[in-house]
């Protein structure tokens, strides 16, 4: 009963980092002023006394599940963070500018047909509850505080809407990181270019199926640096814990080699993207590794995740 | 009082339209490359711990 209890409960731990880019929280989320602070826990950068919350600062998460997975195989190398957003203040108080997209009741022949969303604002507080860890970075020296918010605000005034087709070749239409990296750009940033897709025959198949054809994405990686970053916001009071899903994640995304399938990880159940049950004991049991002690050391849980895969799945041939 | 309405074919019709929607059925390509590990090709996901194993290893090793 214990077992079964703590299993629902990684589970809704894994299930509950949505996936930014793709599905969205209730509208009641949206545009609601917070007083209270979403997070327990706060770290700081070394040497920083307090939090120092500006305009223009770049806000990244990985929001979780078989989706942001699936988003993270876009890219050859393994980003932890798959949704970005632009901090805003207002009135004092802090705003993430983003854009998502949720599945909606369509007529489409495919998932991505059918997932409309658009620019939204999201109270700070709002965005970390939501997707549970929340890193913030400063914005790139020389790069204009002003017309970085300014560009976001913009298209959230015009109700821009969400791209599920990941298209960088027009900006009608606008997925999470290109909000953001158009942002840095108005803000005068050289924008870096896009990471292309990884050569993996399944994952491309169901990509152009998908109408995701572009030359490539800006992943979360892109927009920041290590000497950037200002904080990391939980509504889990050790955070470290968070750092065990990213390294069963780094560990999942490492074995997707060029022969492996789609299938392999995921299931579609004709509305959800799902993780295979193997796939899903692995999560699950990384997640309970550490249960009732400290996490040890990023160097420690890597090899503690990789014994883990290597004892459950075997070695990787080829 | 409150009536309630026994919905005509055509409503029926439209609500089993409107659960239809959400569900995009794949093309069987597609389909091929989401099915479940059939062996054929490699897979480094599939289980090949022993029952039993469970609970041995870093889970109950580490520090």
């Amino acid at each position: 009963m214990r077992q079964a209890l703590t299993r629902a409960c990684a589970l809704l731990l894994a299930a509950g980092w949505l996936a930014g880019c793709s599905l969205s929280p209730g509208r009641a989320e949206q545009d609601r002023q917070v007083d209270m602070p979403g997070w327990q826990s706060v770290r700081l950068a070394p040497g920083a006394e307090t939090l120092e919350l500006r305009s223009g600062q770049v806000v990244v998460t990985d929001s979780g599940g078989p989706a942001a997975l699936f988003f993270a195989l876009f890219a050859a190398e393994f980003s932890p963070f798959v949704h970005a957003g632009i901090l805003v203040m207002e009135d004092d108080k802090p705003f993430v500018y983003e854009t998502f997209g949720g599945i909606r009741p369509w007529f489409g022949r495919r998932p991505t047909d059918m997932i409309r969303g658009r620019v939204a604002r999201t109270a700070l507080a709002d965005f970390v509850r939501r997707n549970r860890y929340v890193e913030i970075y400063d914005l790139p020296p020389g790069v204009e505080a002003a017309r970085v918010t300014g560009y976001v605000r913009t298209h959230y005034a015009n109700r821009t809407p969400f791209d599920p087709y990941f298209r960088y070749d027009e900006h009608e239409a606008l997925y999470c990181t290109e909000l953001t990296v158009l942002a840095l750009e108005a803000g005068g940033w050289q924008v870096p270019a896009l990471i292309p897709f990884p050569d993996n025959p399944s994952l491309t198949r169901v990509r152009e199926w998908l109408g995701i054809s572009d030359r490539g994405t800006v992943q979360a990686r892109q927009l920041i640096e290590p000497q950037r970053f200002v904080a990391a916001l939980s509504v889990m009071r050790q955070q470290e814990r968070f750092h065990v899903y990213i390294e069963l994640k780094r560990e999942l995304h490492r074995r997707f080699t060029a022969d492996q399938k789609l299938g392999n990880l995921f299931e579609w159940n004709g509305k959800n993207l799902l993780f295979r049950q193997p796939v899903e004991d692995f999560i699950v049991r990384g997640l309970e590794m550490y249960r009732g002690r400290d996490v040890p050391g990023l160097a420690r849980v890597r090899a503690d995740i990789s014994a883990l895969a290597l004892r459950m799945f075997g070695p990787m041939e080829g | 009082m409150m009536r309630h309405r026994v919905p005509t074919p055509f409503t029926w019709s439209a609500l089993i339209l409107l659960a239809l929607t959400g569900c995009a059925q794949l093309p069987p390509e597609v389909a091929a490359e989401m099915s479940a590990p059939d062996g054929q090709r490699p897979n480094h996901y599939a289980i090949i711990e022993k029952q039993g194993d469970a609970g041995t290893g870093p889970e109950a090793g580490s520090p």
